[in-house]
């Protein structure tokens, strides 16, 4: 259930006014309130006349911001409001579209609220002056500031209850009273100083993003608490004793259990009278006014939320996960056995620019088989090792369930049990899965003798500590599968039939959001929905400028050239000598007999190709096997690893989709006895026309496996460390995690030195990383005699939510280890790296939209209000739409400005050397994703020391 | 409505037994069509949903927003999309009065009123056996009112069980309202109820007391339907649904498609492994011959040999008479033709519609993947 749990009811007409239809004849009360509401710079004469003795302690502040504001060059002015005469200005703008004709009539009715400062305008540098005077004048400042964990000059100012607020936020529920505050509620002045995140390098450029603007048509929401005297513990019971005075709060609430918001003001405070069904004892109701917040205040955002995912139900979308569905339209692909359901994310962010509907095209894809079809699926293929065969196609795999609507992870396949096993249902009563099912949904199980799958939610504990949700059982029979069938990626056919159906190009996504808004558009249902919170959708999605930044220069040995418009540089890379190669002369060569011919025409070719790139190959060591076992290839290897000492490279050629095979030689080569490794599949190199251009991509490849040097871009940054974290989670092995690192360990950013760290659920991430960090420096120190006196550290991996935890948290710990070395104080910056948003970026080209070339960059209006970010589109786009990346900057000492962060991170995803052209992230992001997937997925144990400055993972 | 006090001293709770009771009747009686009057926030119906007999449900309540609460569990679940019901399903929220007739409420297998009418205003109330019985006349009729004998036993309790109860029947009361009723509408009643009391306490009944209404005369025919529509309707829906079903030829098609599709897929493998093992008479015997020794092995029914797979060219020919032949096949479609209609559009059929066509791919190509 909704923690916010909003009954929003009632006709349209109600939203309309709710100053005119409120049923309080709180006019009076509204004049005295109003100047809270409306900001916070006002002038001290008419303010002072205005205020209750209560209320003292706010002149003052009052008063101060306003010589501030004068002393920042404000006067007062009225803009354009229609009473000019007595308008002072005002810091704020609190009255949007369409709310001035009310106001007026407030006026004229109200005397004395004439001289109450009004409302015009939304400057954002009255905003700032008036946030810069607030941080001067008050004494609440630190805490505010700290509370809400940015910048020093804050957000503004803290609510007179001080902390409490916030608080009761992070912990909803009934708990303990929160100091209410006597005077009445101020308006909340949530803008800030607004970041420099704007660069100016590179070309303007029109782009459109799949954000809509909502238009808040309400002038505020009120936020109130509720106090159930005596206290009632029953969240449901509290719900129930507010809705029954519907006639005071109106239809339109959203309600936690203790706060309320209401699109109207009520009296000051409200006392209510409600009787307890149990034992029908007298219970008061208290409704507090705590704050006047703007329409579009972050604490609005969770029951807006809630608003937009009834307006989807109204247009019966579906929702599975967090996205919305339209099963109904469902495209059946008969040969593949699945469905995929049309659909859309969507969900209410305020950005730099204001409140938007973020909406992405979305896709499900159900399978028509039941778990338990797979099941038997897999026994007919696999009767030997069937139950090792279902762990492994099955776990980690996401189900729906036939008879709610939730979604599952298989953590585990329980063998031992079966439908006919009961369990204990939460009134204490045991039953069998199979009555159960027939019980509560008519359904009769057909299969008796299924096992049962297990789900483990992540554990929350009660009060007392005991566990209260443990494993969830759920029937094979009555489980479909979502997701993409793991024998599907591999069929390439297959998927070209699915992502025809799911990779739209940029046209398609326009007509496909257009065509969402132009169903909320159409079902008065939704509107009036949308209209109770006074919430309008914008037509279209937004349009906006973007840049193109400009295109850099590649290096090689010997020549430069700047990259061409596709990005690509397969050619130039082909032909010309290489920055550092190094000849491969003790070399083996591994295959089975039915491959010699190939391997003969291969190690040929490589030499062959070896010249331009500047790499001298000598011949290989033959090793012929006499089969294709796992065994053989292992244990010629190793000997072959024995008898030669130096040697550089093992090259090995098999055959088929050989998963068992391929780890065994990696983790041979890897962990045991340290020599980078090339595994060919013999199908790669089958086709004689094309092996002249794959043996290329090999040599290269083993060039950088054995510590050669590719390419480089100028990067004027001198003295400088760039590191690359990712994360790989292990879906089988208990959610165990590992973190890849690498760092640039010289001038030029073409050495690396790479670490890996396996850690378990719940185990702190500091500790190995700081380990990290040290031997890296170590390792930096070593190589140039100095350290680093700027580092750079792109950290993938970190959803917004745990973007605090870093700044907060992580950071500070890793800049400990700078004690490590003597009077060492490096500056640092860490931007956070997001490859998985819902944002994405069209080029506007003569109405159109296209797909933006690379380096395209947007950074503002759609990013983060809370930190330096920017969206950058690196790589080239060939198929769908461009979706770029979000990079979030959460500390910076080095005081790189906008400009330099958005050409540094794009001039790295240049950097990936197994690809001659643009990646979606940094290069170094890229290598340690590429580490951490080959330690997690394959190795499963950290790699030998002895390769931490070989690219041996590519 | 009362659930927080009863859920006190029963369980499971006593809302949850009523709920059950109703469902059981329905399961033994499995009737079609079902309206249950005052149903609040559609708990029952939620519940009801469930009972693969009924095809259609409806409910009524004089208040749009209790019904409008937790609407959305009356939506088709997403999987109903891909699990689709034999039977379809159709679930209609009225906004109404039980004491105003609507033609939408005729023909109901299954009336229920489950703690409704202690809600009821006089006026109201004593309308609603000529809607209900008089008009409505549904084969079944079940009644759940408070017990007013059982009120001693519960704690604290002072005047009703509720605030908004009108009044709370003793079990003579509520027997005598319901036989009254029974008989002036030709219906017969049997009393029963929920919610034990502790032992002992035998003598005050159930918490709950149920009649159950069963219509004993067969209602005078029914009226013509014009007559029905200028009774016009008073009530006003705010909600329907639709459940995705076999009965939709749409999804006929997806099923019968998917299954055809299936079958097809792997009949060719099969042949085409056997074809493997025999590796060098395969082109040379199969040219338009329809059956020969090793097409039959791979199949599991050869009746008649006409209706076996056979290759042709670079495709495969599966009959429909052998598709049919799958029992999943002929429950879905009923008829070969019906097959073959439902087919014609969604695969290839082969120049006389007989059989299905599916190319054979190059699978030593494909077989030699990365």
């Amino acid at each position: 259930m909704d923690p916010t749990r909003p009954s929003f009811r009632g006709a349209f007409a109600q939203r309309l006014g709710p100053r005119l239809q409120s049923p309080f004849p709180g006019e009076e009360a509204r004049g005295r309130t109003l100047p809270f509401a409306r900001g916070r710079s006002f002038q001290p004469d008419d303010w002072s006349s205005q205020q209750d003795q209560s209320q003292q302690r706010e002149n003052t502040v009052a008063g101060l911001t306003c010589a501030m504001f004068r002393g920042l060059g404000f006067e007062p002015k009225a803009g354009d409001t229609p009473f000019k005469a007595h308008v002072p200005p005002l810091c704020r703008g609190f009255i949007g579209r369409g709310m001035f004709g009310d106001a007026q009539g407030d006026v004229k009715r109200d005397a004395p609220i004439q001289q109450a400062p009004s409302m015009v305008g939304d400057s954002g540098m009255q905003r700032a002056g008036a946030a810069r005077g607030l941080s001067g004048g008050r004494g609440e400042m630190a805490a505010s500031v700290a509370m809400l964990g940015r910048g020093s000059l804050g957000r503004g100012r803290a609510p007179p209850s001080s902390l409490s607020p916030p608080a009761l936020v992070a912990s909803r529920g009934p708990q303990p009273l929160p100091e209410i505050p006597a005077d009445i509620p101020t308006v909340e002045v949530q803008e800030k100083e607004p970041l420099e995140k704007q660069g100016s390098k590179g070309i303007r450029s029109q782009v459109a993003v799949n954000l809509i603007k909502i238009h808040c048509q309400n002038e505020a929401v009120y936020q109130y608490h509720v106090t159930f005297s005596p206290n009632i513990e029953c969240k449901s019971m509290r719900f129930g004793m507010l809705k029954e005075h519907k006639s005071v709060t109106g239809d339109v609430t959203a309600f936690d259990g203790s706060i309320l918001y209401l699109p109207v003001k009520l009296e000051k405070a409200v006392s209510l009278k409600c009787q307890r069904r149990t034992d029908g004892s007298e219970v008061n109701l208290q409704i507090q006014m705590t704050k006047i917040l703007e329409p579009n205040s972050d604490l609005c955002i969770p029951f807006y939320n809630v608003v937009f995912r009834r307006v989807m139900r109204i247009l019966e979308m579906k929702l599975v996960g967090r996205d919305f569905f339209d099963p109904a339209s469902a495209i059946v692909l008969h040969q593949h056995r699945l469905q995929i359901w049309p659909g859309y994310s969507a969900n209410i962010k305020r950005t730099d620019g204001g409140l938007f509907l973020i909406a992405d095209v979305s896709h499900k894809v159900i399978r028509n088989d039941s778990v338990l079809d797979v099941m038997h699926a897999i026994y007919q293929q696999s009767r030997q090792n069937f139950q090792d065969e279902c762990t492994k196609q099955l776990i980690g795999t996401i189900i729906i369930t036939r008879y709610n609507n939730r979604t599952y992870r298989i953590d585990d396949i329980d063998w031992n049990k079966s439908p006919r096993h009961s369990f204990t249902m939460a009134d204490g009563t045991e039953i069998t899965f199979l009555d159960y099912y027939s019980k509560n949904y008519g359904i009769t199980i057909k299969e008796m003798d299924q096992p049962l799958l297990i789900h483990r939610p992540k554990i929350k504990r009660g009060p007392e500590g005991q566990i209260l949700k443990g494993e969830i059982l759920l029937l094979p029979e009555l489980s479909f599968m979502t997701g993409i069938p793991e024998k599907m990626r591999k069929d390439f056919r297959a998927m070209k039939d699915l992502t025809q159906q799911i990779n739209l190009g940029p046209e398609q996504h326009r007509m496909t959001l257009n065509k969402l808004l132009q169903r909320i558009d159409k079902s008065e249902a939704s509107c009036t929905e949308l209209m109770r919170w006074g919430l309008v959708l914008d037509k279209e999605i937004i349009r906006t400028e973007g840049r193109i930044l400009p295109v850099e220069k590649v290096s090689l040995n010997n020549v430069s050239f700047m990259v061409s418009s596709d990005v690509n540089w397969s050619r130039e890379v082909t032909r010309d000598a290489s920055i550092h190669a190094v000849p491969l002369n003790h070399w083996a060569l591994f295959y089975t007999k039915r491959c010699a011919d190939q391997a003969r025409e291969l190690a040929t070719t490589l030499m062959r190709v070896a010249g331009p790139i500047g790499m001298k190959v000598n011949q290989p060591a033959w090793v012929e096997l006499k089969d294709d076992r796992t065994e053989t290839y292992v244990r010629n290897i190793k000997s072959q690893c024995g008898a030669e000492g130096r040697l550089q490279m093992v090259v090995c050629i098999i055959v088929g989709d050989r998963d068992d095979l391929y780890s065994a030689i990696k983790k041979l080569c890897c962990v045991q006895f340290p020599i980078p490794s090339q595994v060919i599949n013999a199908r790669t190199i089958s086709q004689s026309a094309k092996l002249k251009s794959i043996a290329q991509k090999i040599l290269l490849q083993i060039n950088c496996k054995i510590g050669g040097e590719l390419w480089r871009v100028d990067i004027p940054l001198r003295s400088l460390m760039i590191i690359g974290m990712d994360v790989y989670h292990d879906p089988s092995r208990g959610m165990r995690s590992v973190l890849g690192f690498t760092a640039s360990i010289n001038s030029t950013l073409t050495k690396w030195y790479s670490r890996v760290v396996f850690q378990m659920p719940n185990q702190e991430i500091m500790d190995s990383l700081k380990l990290c960090l040290v031997s890296s420096l170590q390792k930096f120190h070593e190589v140039n005699h100095f350290l680093p006196e700027k580092i750079i550290v792109y950290r993938d991996g970190v959803s917004d939510g745990q973007l605090k935890t870093v700044a907060d948290y992580e950071i500070p710990q890793l800049q400990k280890c700078f004690t490590t070395f003597e009077n060492y104080h490096p500056k640092m910056v860490v931007i956070v790296v997001q490859k998985r948003i819902s944002t994405n970026i069209y080029s506007v080209s003569g109405g159109r939209f296209e797909t933006p070339p690379p380096g395209t960059v947007i950074d503002h209006t759609v990013t983060n209000r809370g930190w330096v970010d920017f969206f950058l589109l690196a790589h080239h786009v060939r198929q769908g739409c461009g979706i770029p990346t979000h990079y979030v900057c959460v500390l910076n000492t080095a005081n790189l400005s906008p400009d330099h962060m958005q050409r540094l991170t794009y001039k790295l995803c240049h950097m990936y050397w197994n690809w001659p052209g643009t990646i979606r992230v940094p290069a170094p992001c890229k290598y340690a994703h590429r580490l951490a997937f080959l330690s997690g997925q394959t190795l499963h144990h950290e790699p030998h020391r002895a390769l931490c400055e070989f690219l041996f993972f590519l | 409505e009362i659930k927080d006090m009863e859920a006190v001293s029963f369980t499971p709770p006593l809302y949850k037994q009523r709920y059950n009771f109703v469902a059981d009747v329905v399961n033994t009686y499995q009737p079609k069509k079902v309206v249950d009057m005052g149903c609040a926030d559609c708990t029952l119906l939620w519940k009801l949903k469930f009972c693969n007999c009924i095809e259609v449900l409806a409910g009524l309540d004089i208040d749009a927003d209790t019904m409008k609460e937790k609407i959305h569990r009356l939506s088709p679940l997403p999987c109903d999309y891909v699990w689709l019901r034999k039977q379809p399903l159709t679930i209609t929220l009225y906004q109404g009065s039980v004491a105003e007739k609507d033609a939408s409420m005729l023909d109901f297998d299954l009336v229920t009123c489950i703690e409704l009418i202690e809600h009821l205003e006089l006026p109201v109330l004593e309308k609603f056996p000529e809607v209900v019985f008089g008009y409505m006349a549904p084969t079944m009729v079940i009644i759940s009112t408070p017990n007013a004998d059982f009120n001693p036993l519960l704690p604290g309790l002072t005047r009703f069980r509720h605030p908004d109860h009108k009044f709370e029947w003793s079990r003579a009361e509520f027997q005598k309202w319901a036989q009254d009723a029974a008989c002036q509408y030709g219906y017969t009643v049997e009393f029963t109820g929920v919610g034990n009391g502790p032992p002992g306490t035998e003598n005050k009944g159930f918490c709950t007391q149920i009649g159950v209404f069963i219509r004993s005369s067969h209602k005078n025919g029914g009226m013509v339907t014009t007559e029905r529509d200028e009774l016009g309707h008073s009530y006003k829906i705010v909600f329907q649904a639709v459940y995705p079903s076999l009965q939709d030829k749409k999804y006929l098609q997806i099923a019968v498609t998917n299954e055809v599709i299936y079958r097809v897929e792997a009949i060719k493998r099969s042949l085409l492994s056997s074809d493997d093992a025999e590796e060098g008479d395969k082109t040379a015997s199969k040219h338009g011959q329809p059956s020969d020794g090793h097409v039959e092995a791979s199949c599991t029914v050869s009746e008649e040999s006409s209706a076996e797979p056979y290759i042709h060219g670079n495709s495969i020919y599966v009959p429909l008479a052998k598709l049919f032949s799958f029992s999943n096949l002929q429950k879905l479609c009923g008829s070969l033709d019906e097959l073959q209609q439902l087919l014609s559009g969604k695969v290839t059929l082969s120049s006389d519609s007989s059989a299905v066509v599916s190319r054979i791919r190059n699978y030593v190509s494909e077989s030699f993947n990365l």
